[in-house]
Formats: C-alpha cells, sequence, structure tokens
C-alpha cells in the first residue's frame, strides 16, 4: 500500500541493501559497472560533496522500493527505484521532491538527474515537475584491443555462428600508430580465434575505415550503404553477403547507461 | 617515453601524490579535498595508470585512467578503462601535449597491464569531442546515451555563462561595433528555469531575474520553450536555421514583431562568429 511510502535519509548499515537494490535495477543494461560495497563507500559514501543527508531510500514497510545520492551541487548521482512498483510515479515524484528540496537547502543552484533514455515514467515525472532535457550525447568509447573485442562478442553470440571453417581478414585503412591495423578471424568447427596478424589468402578480405569498424560494433552505424558505396571493401565481391552477416554478428544493439557517479 | 616537445610522458608513483593533487586543484573548478578523495583515498587507483608529462624535472600534465569490468551487452562484460581526467598546466596548453597524453596510453600500452579492451570517456563538449577525441584516439559515442534532466533553481548558472560570453566577446574588437549597434530585451519562459530577461545592450549582456512573467505586460520579445533549446542558443552552438525549424515544430513559442526577429538573426549571427574563433 502506498500509504507505507517513507523517504527516510541513509544511515549506517543500510550500504548492503543500497548496493543490491542498486545492482539489481541496471544489471542488465550495458554500460553499467556492477557495484560491489567497497566501490560505493569510496564512490558516493566517502565522496566529499556528498553528505550522508543527501542519500535518500524510499521505503514500503521494510522493503526498500527507491534510492537516491545526490551531490550538494544538485547533480544526483544515483537513482533507482522499482520498476515493478504500483506506485513507481509516486516513489520517483516522491524522491525527485526531496532531492530538490534538500538541495534548496544546500544553497545549490540546479537538479541534475540521470536516467536510461527508455525510463518513460522519470521522463515524465521529470516533465511534470518542470525539468528540461538534455539531447547531448557526452559518454565515448574506443576500442584498444580490436581482435580481443571482436572474439569476446562473437563467442558471446557463438550460438548463432554461421560460418564454418573460413578465415576473415580485417584491414583498417586509417588507424593510428598504436593501434592494430589487421585483424584475422579463423571460424573453426563453431569457434573463433582472433589473432593480430596478416595471412596472405583469406577467404574473405575487408577493407575498412578503423572508426567505421566501431561505429558497426557500437551500433551507431549499419554497414549496408558503406559497402554499397564501397567505403567497406570485400574481396572477392561476391562474398558481400558473408560480410554483411558477419557485420550484423559484432553489432551490439544495446541500450547503454552510465550512471554518474561512476565518472 | 619521450615526445618531440622534449617532455617525457611515463606513468606516475605514490610518492608524486601531492604534486598531482596541486595540478589537478589549479586545473579544476573542484577543490582539494575532492582530488585528495579522487587520487589518495581511491582503493580502485593505479599509480601505473596515471601518466605524468614532465619538463625539466616539474610535472606539467597527467592522464588519469581508471580501470572497471563494463557490460557492453547483456551477455558481455569486458575489462575496460575510463578515461577519468586529462589535464595540462595552463602556461603550457595549445601545444599538443593533450594528444601526446592520450596517444601515450595506448602507445606504452599502458592499458594492457589490466588487459582492457575499451576505452570510455565523458566528453560534455561536442566540439571537443569533434576536434579532438574522434581524431586522435578514434573514440564514437555509445549507441544510445544516458538521458538528462535539469532544472535551473534560480538564474545562477543562466548569469556564469552570460558572463562567460560577455568575456569573450570583450577579446573581439572586430565585431565590437555590429554588437554595440544590437538592442534587444528577451523575456525568456522556459521549461526548466525561473523566468528572466537577456538584455543585450551596448555589446554587453545582462539577466534580469525575480522578472514578471505577464507576456501582456512585457514590451520586447518573448520566448517559451524548453531551457535546454535556449542554453544551445545562447552558447551558439544552435543558429538561426534551428530557431526556425523549432518555431515550425512548436517546441518553441516566439511573440515578436518582424523587426525584433531580424535583430534575433543578426545577434546569432554574431554571436556564433565571435564564439567560432574563440
Amino acid at each position: 500500500m502506498f500509504e507505507e511510502l517513507k523517504i527516510r535519509t541513509y544511515s549506517d548499515g543500510d550500504e548492503d541493501k543500497i548496493v543490491d537494490f542498486f545492482n539489481k535495477a541496471y544489471e542488465n543494461y550495458a554500460g553499467f559497472v556492477p557495484r560491489t560495497i567497497e566501490y560505493w563507500c569510496w564512490s558516493i559514501r566517502s565522496r566529499p560533496d556528498v553528505n550522508p543527508k543527501g542519500i535518500f531510500i524510499a521505503e514500503n514497510g521494510q522493503k526498500m522500493v527507491g534510492y537516491a545520492a545526490v551531490a550538494k551541487s544538485g547533480e544526483i548521482l544515483e537513482f533507482c527505484y522499482d520498476t515493478q512498483s504500483k506506485d513507481a510515479e509516486k516513489i520517483v515524484r516522491g524522491l525527485l521532491e526531496t532531492v530538490t528540496e534538500y538541495v534548496i537547502g544546500c544553497g545549490g543552484n540546479s537538479v541534475k538527474a540521470h536516467a536510461l533514455p527508455t525510463d518513460t515514467l522519470i521522463g515524465k515525472v521529470c516533465r511534470d515537475l518542470g525539468f528540461s532535457k538534455s539531447e547531448l550525447k557526452s559518454y565515448f568509447i574506443s576500442v584498444l584491443d580490436f581482435p580481443q573485442l571482436i572474439q569476446d562478442i562473437l563467442k558471446s553470440k557463438s550460438s548463432v555462428t554461421p560460418f564454418r571453417n573460413e578465415l576473415f581478414l580485417i584491414e583498417l585503412i586509417d588507424a593510428p600508430s598504436w593501434s592494430q591495423d589487421v585483424v584475422c578471424l579463423q571460424f573453426k568447427d563453431s569457434q573463433v580465434f582472433a589473432k593480430k596478424e596478416r595471412v596472405d589468402d583469406p577467404d574473405v578480405r575487408i577493407q575498412m575505415p578503423l572508426i567505421m569498424l566501431s561505429e558497426i560494433i557500437f551500433g551507431i552505424k549499419k554497414p549496408l550503404l558503406d559497402l554499397l558505396l564501397r567505403r567497406i571493401k570485400v574481396k572477392p565481391f561476391w562474398k558481400f553477403l558473408k560480410a554483411v552477416q558477419f557485420f550484423s554478428l559484432l553489432r551490439l544493439n544495446e541500450v547503454f547507461f552510465t550512471p554518474i557517479g561512476d565518472l | 617515453m619521450k615526445c618531440e616537445f622534449g617532455l617525457s610522458i611515463r606513468s606516475s608513483t605514490k610518492d608524486e601524490a601531492p604534486k598531482l593533487i596541486e595540478l589537478f586543484s589549479k586545473s579544476f573548478e573542484h577543490p582539494e579535498e575532492f582530488w585528495r578523495w579522487r587520487y589518495l583515498s581511491n582503493p580502485f587507483l593505479d599509480p601505473y595508470l596515471v601518466l605524468a608529462v614532465e619538463k625539466g624535472g616539474k610535472i606539467i600534465g597527467c592522464g588519469y585512467w581508471m580501470p572497471r569490468n563494463l557490460k557492453i551487452s547483456s551477455r558481455l562484460t569486458v575489462s575496460s578503462l575510463l578515461a577519468a581526467y586529462v589535464f595540462v598546466d595552463s602556461e603550457h596548453r595549445g601545444k599538443g601535449i593533450g594528444r601526446a597524453l592520450l596517444e601515450s596510453m595506448r602507445s606504452l600500452r599502458v592499458y594492457e597491464k589490466n588487459k582492457s579492451i575499451v576505452c570510455t570517456a565523458l566528453v560534455q563538449d561536442a566540439g571537443l569531442y569533434k576536434d579532438f577525441y574522434r581524431s586522435t584516439t578514434k573514440d564514437v559515442p555509445f549507441c544510445d546515451s544516458t538521458a538528462t534532466y535539469y532544472k535551473f533553481l534560480n538564474c545562477s548558472e543562466i548569469k556564469k555563462r552570460v558572463n562567460e560570453l560577455n568575456q569573450k566577446l570583450k577579446t573581439r574588437n572586430d565585431l565590437h561595433n555590429q554588437f554595440s549597434k544590437l538592442k534587444l530585451r528577451i523575456l525568456f519562459l522556459l521549461r526548466g528555469a525561473p523566468p528572466f530577461v537577456l538584455e543585450m545592450l551596448g555589446a554587453k549582456m545582462s539577466v534580469e531575474e525575480n522578472v514578471d512573467s505577464k507576456i501582456e505586460k512585457f514590451h520586447g520579445l518573448v520566448v517559451k520553450g524548453d531551457l535546454s533549446f535556449a542554453l544551445s542558443f545562447i552558447d551558439g552552438e544552435k543558429g538561426i536555421g534551428s530557431l526556425i525549424k523549432a518555431m515550425f515544430t512548436g517546441s518553441l513559442v516566439v511573440k515578436a514583431r518582424l523587426k525584433d526577429m531580424y535583430a534575433v538573426y543578426r545577434f546569432s549571427k554574431l554571436l556564433r562568429q565571435a564564439l567560432r574563433v574563440t
């Protein structure tokens, strides 16, 4: 019942409940770094701009149904709630209103919340409370080890590998000096092995800019147009469909979410 | 690693912490206490992942990465590095030292110790990403980023931005005359901020808060819409084209006479011109 919803501030001993609740809320999202109690105590509890009075817990009876940690500046570092609860909207509203009151009390100039772009409830409540939404994309990723990353992605999708006994060579045409400029992939009996060495007679040779490979992996770009316009070259050309299959296997489609407290 | 500027770039040691904290405090807004927490009290910090740039025995720059296990899909977690801070002493900026630091982390294969295969970064300046990160480290934006919602409780942040803009405008003598001819008074009624009036007079912008939000009583231009759009307009990120588009889509409502609209057009053009060079 909603009547039991209470919002209180953090007290010693809440750490394991908070970490468990936060991990469960975000464990399925890409971009998330799983929490440990030690990490939470350092990143939130002992953060100089976070006061224990700025860590809020929403409870329905004994059950934790919401949590927010806010810096004195008004930046909400961590925020999560029980999405399955009938009172989800009231929990979100209650937490955001409490946080705003706290920030006003601290003399802060603004309140800033970060949420999953797919979380329409937070979007709705924020709109109702007069928040503005920023579309700015500020998180970026670069690949340090392409062969290892490609091998790990393909292994995580191993059940659907369509290639048998085939050798792929990817040549990255504008690779900077510190990066590998070739990735060799040997598919054998539903397994994949990545190497950084060049091979002379691959079954499929793909030539493409390095940044385009990153964009395809992280779901920013679809490769079809670039293949047709020969920005990605496939040799021999009749293996074009193999390249399309390969890129669709590599693509990560998940929504990234990075709690601001991690940064 | 010796680089072309006669500098050496290497991993730091724990003993160098005080020097680095001093540099951190000088380069960023956060107080020294913040850096002590971030650096000295951080159980996850590896000094090997803190690169120091040295010139004549003096540390003039630093790049700081944090190791973490990052989920990149529901089934895959990889070892990664977060580019926490990259900074260069103000006297040595603009000489390519930041670029050298980012490249050194990769060239020295610092990441191999942690077997990291990706590196993530938070870059709030879109221009910095395009001009610097995309070309240097080949960073790409995440598939879909975190949504940010914000609300200004007063006009302090807007005033701060406008003051920064005034400072920038002062340095543009070539545009000063054109700016001084502009006379604009705009009432902003925005979601995410209290009502305020932005005035451009004598080549200087000022913000007036606690204003009457009654449109009928206001003589001048009235803009109703969203704070994020208005800020990107004031910051020069969006021009008159975006303004017109927003008006057609209804995300922005402007009440003005044609003469005022022309003044806004000129203001936007000059603002973008002024910000492009600085």
